[in-house]
């Protein structure tokens, strides 16, 4: 049950590294490839009963659906921890905790690297080196990497080898652009994306454009044009079945990723006319603008 | 009614002046800095500061300043409804006592 946002509590910096401290024993957990069950269930618990986890009801949820057997679940909790950890405000004992798991997580590294073997495992790896505040870049690169969803053996066997080498961003950035060009699905060009990323998007949504969304949209279109993120339930689809419609009508769909909270979606839509502040008035959506480019 | 993460990156309006007092936030990484109708800088906050939310002490539902992200970080947002309930349950003088203070910080806009 989500109760109402308790900001007195938040704002208590104490409270917000004891919950950083939690978030980053079950990070440990997580790390591992085969994960301890018993050690899972306490460190969920732990987070559970929490009090500032009643404040955060996708965060409170992607940790009650954590399961040992489940990658998806695992994988969805990291990225949760990944936000929070890296939003709480800590003291020196969360940051003795942070240097102690660092340590943790970069000594399992190798041993899953060397167990990748489904797709899931490499989104799992992404999460890891999201986690690791020099290793974002690897984070990124192999994050587009994963999206491709290729179901190439030698793929995965280069993507091992080179995530095991010092110079793992060089190579990882060679497979990615040997992926993109022979895909027919290619994403976007690193000019296109500067765009959208000046304009405030991140670049894990910015990269998931394709180049057949941008099909018919020019550079000023992309500038200009007012962008908006809409992030909204799959309980849409049932409450108000004209929603695709009335975007597909009046907005580009440039992407769509699942959202952070459970069974929600963002989608990045470029208007197609004038700005339409009413359009989405109607829908239980929330909306972000972003602005325009300069 | 619960809170959520929000990144916020350089130049983002996180809300402009007139606009609905729909939520209120916490920022925790990054700055922000508030400027009047002309432009002008009027504040700036750092980390762990709730804003966003002063103009409903005084009873109006819009807000009067704009909100710029100098630099990037996060917030936490969260229903404005969360404040309108604290404030509803507050007795006439602690009212009093918020009003003048919030008086006091949109005079200086």
């Amino acid at each position: 049950m989500s109760s109402d946002f308790d900001f007195g509590e938040f704002l208590d910096e104490s409270n917000q590294s004891e919950l950083m401290i939690l978030c980053l024993e079950l990070f440990a957990v997580l790390t591992k490839f085969q994960v301890d069950q018993n050690k899972l269930e306490i460190a969920k618990v732990e987070i559970l009963n929490n009090q500032l986890t009643q404040n955060f009801e996708g965060f409170r949820s992607a940790i009650s659906y954590l399961s040992g057997g489940d990658k998806n679940s695992q994988i969805n909790a990291m990225k949760h921890i990944n936000l929070m950890v890296d939003t709480l405000v800590g003291d020196s004992k969360s940051t003795e905790k942070f240097t102690e798991i660092e340590e943790v997580v970069n000594e399992s590294i190798n041993g899953l690297i060397e167990s990748i073997d489904l797709h899931v495992d490499l989104f799992k790896l992404v999460q890891v080196y999201n986690f690791l505040p020099n290793k974002k870049e690897i984070a990124i690169l192999l994050g587009r990497i994963a999206d491709y969803e290729l179901k190439d053996d030698e793929m995965m066997e280069n993507v091992k080898a080179a995530l095991l080498r010092d110079d793992a961003e060089v190579l990882l950035s060679k497979i990615l652009a040997n992926v993109a060009e022979n895909s027919a699905a290619g994403f976007i060009s690193a000019n296109i994306i500067d765009i959208l990323q000046q304009r405030g998007v991140n670049f894990h949504i910015a990269g998931l454009v394709t180049k057949e969304s941008l099909e018919n949209l020019s550079d000023e279109q992309l500038k200009n044009n007012a962008l908006l993120l809409v992030n909204f339930s799959e309980d849409i689809f049932t409450s108000n079945p004209e929603f695709l419609d009335a975007i597909q009508s009046d907005t580009h769909v440039l992407t769509s990723t699942s959202g952070i909270d459970k069974d929600t979606f963002d989608m990045l839509l470029l208007l197609k006319n004038e700005r339409r502040d009413d359009m989405f008035d109607k829908y239980p959506v929330k909306v972000k603008e972003y602005r325009v480019f300069k | 009614m619960s809170g959520s993460i929000e990144p916020i990156v350089p130049g983002q309006v996180i809300f402009d002046i007139g606009q609905q007092i729909d939520k209120c936030f916490i920022l925790q990484k990054g700055s922000v800095h508030f400027f009047n109708s002309k432009e002008e800088k009027i504040s700036g906050i750092a980390p762990n500061t709730m804003f966003g939310f002063t103009e409903l002490v005084k009873g109006k539902t819009t807000h009067s300043t704009k909100a710029v992200c100098i630099t990037p970080g996060t917030v936490v947002s969260f229903s404005s409804d969360v404040i309108k309930k604290k404030l509803a349950a507050y007795g006439e003088d602690n009212k009093l006592l918020l009003e003048s203070l919030a008086d006091q910080l949109l005079n200086k806009i």
